[in-house]
């Protein structure tokens, strides 16, 4: 790459082209080389002229040398060394030394010599008898004696002490002498009193000090006698003069120039005391005015701005001012003896004005109110039509309009009426006219309280109604005695008094017609109470328009003065203002004496937003959560709610039905089926008849005699004791479906308690039972179930035949709760006895057994219970009671409460078991102590392991229970006159066998007194309606 | 006079003979002349510093034979 350049000569060229300044050519001569140039210059220069200094001074030096060698006379120490031949000699340098001393000081004392001379001539010449003058003596000039010679020093003191004076000249004896006389003379003194009243600080202007009677003179204490030396023709003058103002001064006494300081600085206190105080200057006051400089505002309002700034300003004010400003801010208000004093004035000053009114005045004032009066009465009259009024006259005319057509009798209407509704009753122009009087008692006091007419028309209606409430009882006395008359005459058609003939007959008429009605003493009360209220509203209101009225006459009287000339604007003022408090004053007071009896009906209710009422915690709580802002939880609201919605349906539920309205249902369901009775077992039995045939109850009965006979000639025996009593029930529990009315409720009671005593499976098993076996079977069913699964095992599918069955709601189901715990798939009693066929429903099977075969199964016990026993009846009683009567005792109880009260339930262990029976059967339902007894066998005690194991089954009575509701099943069926469904052979078979087998196991003697078998035929329904009868009766 | 190489490598370089009193803008027209381009589109640098046309070269410290940045608007 080539560069591009161009020579000097191309460059200029182009430089005068473009209109530069062509190159400078040669070195460049920089600005810094420029300076570094000068500098050495400079440098150079000052060098040369150092040089110069130097020469010059070289040449001075030796000029200077030259001269002193000149000056310096003798020889030098280095030139004598060198002239003189006794250099090395001390001695002579010594001698030398000393005669050059000797002579030195000789010369120095001939000249000092010199010096004093002169100075003592110049002294001698000048002293002299006018260098003393203007010296002070402190003596006094009769102290020197004629001729006398006395030598006077000056004074002792010091330098600052006499500095104005001057020097004192004393002289020391004379001296003594004068101190020695003022000391006696202090001593003579001392025997006088001390205070002479007149030589206090205040007179003689000067301190003393404590107890200056004792003071000695010390010093020479000279008095200011004495003379100045050289004006002594001047001194005795002087001396002449002290005295003399002295003596002029000793003259008066101390009194006296008391006397006349004191009447120098005397005040007059004397003051008009008669002068009236007044608003308004007099001549002599208004003629002292005030000063006012032009400065003063100025000056003023810089001080308001910068008080502290400027004290010259301050200086140069009026000394006036300060004056000025007092009474400007003098508070007249403040002071109440001036207030007073200027009020009773201004008083006289109206009084004086009021006698000035003319009597065109008077009259013109009268003429004004009046007009005024009559605006007020044209403002009120006429008629009035508010809201309060139509309602009124509505209300009473909607209540009165069915008289009229009763009482066909209208009377003429009478003069004094002044309503404008043509039908006539005497109630509308009463209120009416009360009306009027309230309107013109309104329209009196309207000025003042116009505000409150609305209310006040309320009121007064109130106040008019019961007033006429109470005219009307009056009168109702009179009435009834004449209603009491012509009642006598038509007994039948109550006699209507006569409208027409006035008030009271009118009101006896409403009364009559119950439109009107006399109240209760508490509504009198109330009524009376109102009547107060209302009367006492009416005074305060009257008292008030009275108040207004008086207002209204004392503004007139006041728009009265200030119409005078003297009352000036700001007096009116503040008159007004005075005035106008002290009728405020007077208006609170009055109001509160009016209130004093003021009780106001006060009731608070407190609603929610729902429109249910509060009480006062409630409401308390309302207002807190809004308060806070914030409410209850969830939990707590949702419990409110319910409670409320509970509370409300039991307001809204009948008195006369359950909360479930269940009689209103019956009736229903009565009217619906067409027939006087319900049947009410019907949603749990429904399953009971295809379970139960007749004839299934035909087979059990022959059953049951044949199954058992294998297993041992007791049985049947066992058979007809198990069957005894349910029977009965059976027959009395199945007729109570309603044929009889009076019984019918009864009947549901006992049925609803058979629900609640034996819900879910064991509904049916007490369906079948007597409410006292019920009783019973429920104590003992606490008992464990499954107590004798021994002979469950031996029949596994006997289950199918059990009515409980119907009941499984499903096969894996446990029985019952308190059924004891089993494997549900390894059961032991099952593996070891099993015969087949499906075991799942064997524990169902067990238990109906058990329960069913409990009560007679407890025959053969030798304990029993016995219920229903005085509470005083003790252990010994029933000891003793059942030894006599049965047999000899093992065992009894008594049961007590937590209280040791007892129960009236005993237990009775005999010692031979038949003895159980005997007491049963000799003590049932034998009153001890006014109660019968109830003897019962106890429920026999579950049976022990080892039994089961061996497999026996000890509840032999399986038939029975088929037996028993075979026998139920027929009454029922020949009932209800219906055809009985199959029955199911398999069960009813295996039922047979298997109890008949059981049976024979539980030996048990029977004491019951036994049934025939001819009981287990169906019974006819008169027969069953016999017996419910019985039953209820013995109930 | 001083000497100043202008070079734009991209194959211009030219040696400009100048006073130091001589402005930019009167330096640029010079290089203009030479190269033969508008003096206008001609822009000077020194590393990150644009020359301005009316200060002159003294002031920029511009001595002899520096080279200076040459670059085209």
């Amino acid at each position: 790459m080539s560069e591009i350049s161009a020579s000097i000569e191309e460059t200029n060229a182009i430089r005068i082209k473009l209109g530069l300044k062509p190159l400078k050519l040669g070195p460049e001569t920089s600005s810094a080389q420029v300076a570094e140039d000068n500098l050495k210059r400079q440098r150079e220069e000052e060098a040369k002229k150092a040089r110069e200094e130097a020469i010059k001074n070289k040449i001075a030096k030796s000029k200077n040398k030259r001269e002193l060698v000149k000056s310096l006379p003798g020889k030098g120490l280095g030139e004598i060394s060198d002239g003189e031949e006794d250099v090395d000699d001390v001695y002579k340098w010594t001698q030398r030394n000393k005669s050059k001393e000797k002579e030195r000081q000789a010369a120095a004392a001939a000249r000092r010599e010199k010096e004093l001379q002169e100075l003592d001539e110049s002294y001698q010449a000048e002293y002299g008898e006018e260098q003393l003058s203007g010296l002070r003596v402190g003596h006094d000039m009769d102290d020197f004696g004629e001729g006398e010679e006395r030598i006077l020093t000056l004074k002792d003191s010091s330098i600052l002490e006499n500095e104005e004076e001057g020097d004192e000249l004393i002289n020391i004896q004379m001296s003594e002498r004068e101190r020695l006389e003022k000391n006696l003379e202090n001593k003579k003194k001392k025997n006088k009193p001390v205070y002479s009243g007149f030589d206090d600080d205040e007179f003689t202007g000067k301190k003393k000090s404590l107890l200056s009677q004792y003071d000695e003179v010390l010093g020479t204490e000279s008095g200011n006698d004495g003379f100045v030396l050289g004006k002594v023709n001047r001194g005795p003058k002087t001396g002449v003069d002290r005295s003399g103002s002295s003596s002029r001064l000793g003259g008066l006494s101390a009194k006296e120039i008391m006397n006349q300081k004191l009447k120098e600085s005397a005040i007059a206190l004397t003051y008009n005391k008669t002068q009236q105080s007044n608003d308004y200057y007099t001549k002599d006051e208004a003629e002292i005015t005030f000063k006012k400089s032009k400065k003063k505002k100025k000056s003023r309002s810089r001080k308001a701005g910068d008080n502290w700034e400027d004290d010259g300003d301050e200086n140069a004010m009026d000394i006036e001012k300060p004056k000025q400003l007092d009474i400007s801010e003098l508070n007249f208000v403040d002071d109440e003896d001036l207030q007073e004093s200027l009020a009773r004035s201004r008083r006289i000053a109206t009084k004086k004005t009021i006698k000035k009114l003319t009597p065109e005045q008077i009259a013109k004032n009268l003429a004004e109110s009046k007009s005024m009066e009559i605006d007020e009465e044209t403002m009120e009259g006429g008629l009035v039509i508010s809201d309060v009024s139509e309602f009124v006259s509505n209300l009473s005319a909607n209540v009165i309009q069915p008289a009229p057509a009763l009482v066909p009798t209208v009377a003429a209407p009478k003069p004094v009426l002044r309503t404008q509704s043509p039908s006539i009753d005497e109630d509308t122009p009463v209120e009416t006219q009360d009306r009027a009087q309230d309107e013109s008692r309104n329209g009196a006091s309207k000025e003042g309280v116009s505000e409150d007419a609305e209310d006040a028309d309320d009121e007064d209606i109130n106040m008019s109604r019961s007033r006429t409430r109470a005219e009307s009882e009056e009168r109702d006395v009179e009435m009834e005695e004449e209603t009491k008359e012509t009642s006598a005459i038509d007994a039948p058609l109550v006699a209507e008094p006569l409208v027409s003939r006035g008030l009271g007959s009118t009101l006896a008429l409403l009364k009559q017609q119950g439109v009107y009605e006399t109240g209760s003493a508490e509504q009198a009360e109330k009524a009376r109470l109102q009547a107060e209220k209302a009367r006492l509203l009416s005074n305060i209101r009257l008292d008030e328009a009275r108040a207004a009225k008086e207002l209204a006459a004392s503004k007139a009287r006041d728009k009265e003065k200030a119409r005078d000339k003297n009352y000036s604007s700001r007096d009116r003022e503040r008159d007004r203002e005075y005035e106008n408090q002290r009728r405020e004053q007077q208006l609170l007071d009055d109001r509160e004496a009016r209130m004093k009896d003021y009780k106001p009906d006060v009731n608070i209710e407190y609603i929610d937003e729902s429109g249910n009422r509060l009480n006062t915690k409630e409401a308390f709580r309302q207002l807190s959560h809004a308060f806070h802002g914030k409410t209850s939880g969830k939990k707590k609201t949702e419990k409110r709610m319910k409670k409320i919605e509970d509370e409300k349906r039991l307001m809204g539920m009948s008195s006369t039905d359950t909360p479930l309205n269940m009689a209103t249902k019956f009736q229903e369901r009565q009217k619906a089926a067409g027939s006087a009775h319900i049947v009410l077992a019907v949603g749990n039995r429904n399953a009971v008849p295809s379970a139960f045939t007749s004839s299934s109850v035909g087979g059990t009965t022959s059953t049951i005699s044949s199954g058992s006979r294998p297993t041992g000639p007791s049985v049947p025996t066992t058979h007809q004791s198990t069957f005894a009593e349910p029977k009965q029930s059976t027959q009395a529990n199945l007729s109570i479906t309603g044929v009889h009315a009076p019984n019918r409720e009864k009947v549901t009671f006992g049925l609803k308690r058979k629900a609640e005593v034996a819900p879910g499976t064991q509904t049916e098993e007490f369906l079948d039972m007597a409410l006292d076996d019920v009783a019973k079977s429920r104590s003992t069913d606490t008992r464990g179930p499954g107590n004798r699964r021994g002979g469950a095992t031996r029949g596994g599918n006997t289950g199918r035949d059990s009515p409980a069955r119907n009941n499984r709601s499903s096969p894996y189901s446990r029985n019952s709760q308190d059924d004891k715990w089993t494997h549900d798939k390894f059961d032991e009693g099952q593996k070891s006895g099993r015969a087949g066929g499906s075991n799942n429903n064997n524990n169902n099977n067990n238990n109906n057994n058990s329960r069913n075969t409990r009560a007679p199964g407890n025959e053969g016990n030798a304990k029993i219970i016995v219920e229903n026993l005085h509470y005083a009846v003790t252990l010994e009683d029933i000891k003793v009671l059942f030894e006599t009567h049965a047999g000899p005792v093992k065992f009894a109880e008594v049961k007590y409460d937590l209280s040791g009260r007892s129960t009236g339930v005993a237990t009775i262990l005999f010692k031979v078991p038949s003895d159980a029976g005997v007491a049963i059967k000799k003590l049932n339902g034998i009153a001890l102590d006014g109660q019968s007894m109830k003897i019962e066998y106890a429920p026999a005690p579950p049976p022990r392991r080892d039994d089961r194991r061996a497999g026996s089954s000890r509840d032999g009575p399986r038939g029975d229970v088929f037996s028993r509701l075979g026998s139920s099943e027929a009454s029922i069926a020949s009932r209800l006159g219906k055809a009985n469904p199959l029955p199911k052979q398999s069960g009813a078979q295996g039922g047979q066998s298997r109890s008949g087998h059981g049976s024979g196991r539980n030996q048990t003697k029977p004491q019951q007194p036994k049934q025939t078998r001819q009981q287990t035929k169906p019974k006819t329904v008169e027969e069953l309606d016999a017996e419910m009868d019985t039953y209820m009766g013995d109930a | 006079m001083i000497e100043v190489v202008c070079n734009d490598r991209l194959g211009k370089k030219v040696r400009v003979k100048c006073n130091g009193d001589d402005t930019v803008g009167d330096l640029k027209k010079l290089i203009a002349a030479q190269t033969g381009t508008n003096w206008e589109k001609i822009v000077l640098k020194k590393w990150y510093n644009v020359f301005k046309d009316h200060i002159t070269l003294d002031d920029y410290e511009i001595h002899d034979g520096m080279n200076i940045e040459l670059y085209y608007n």
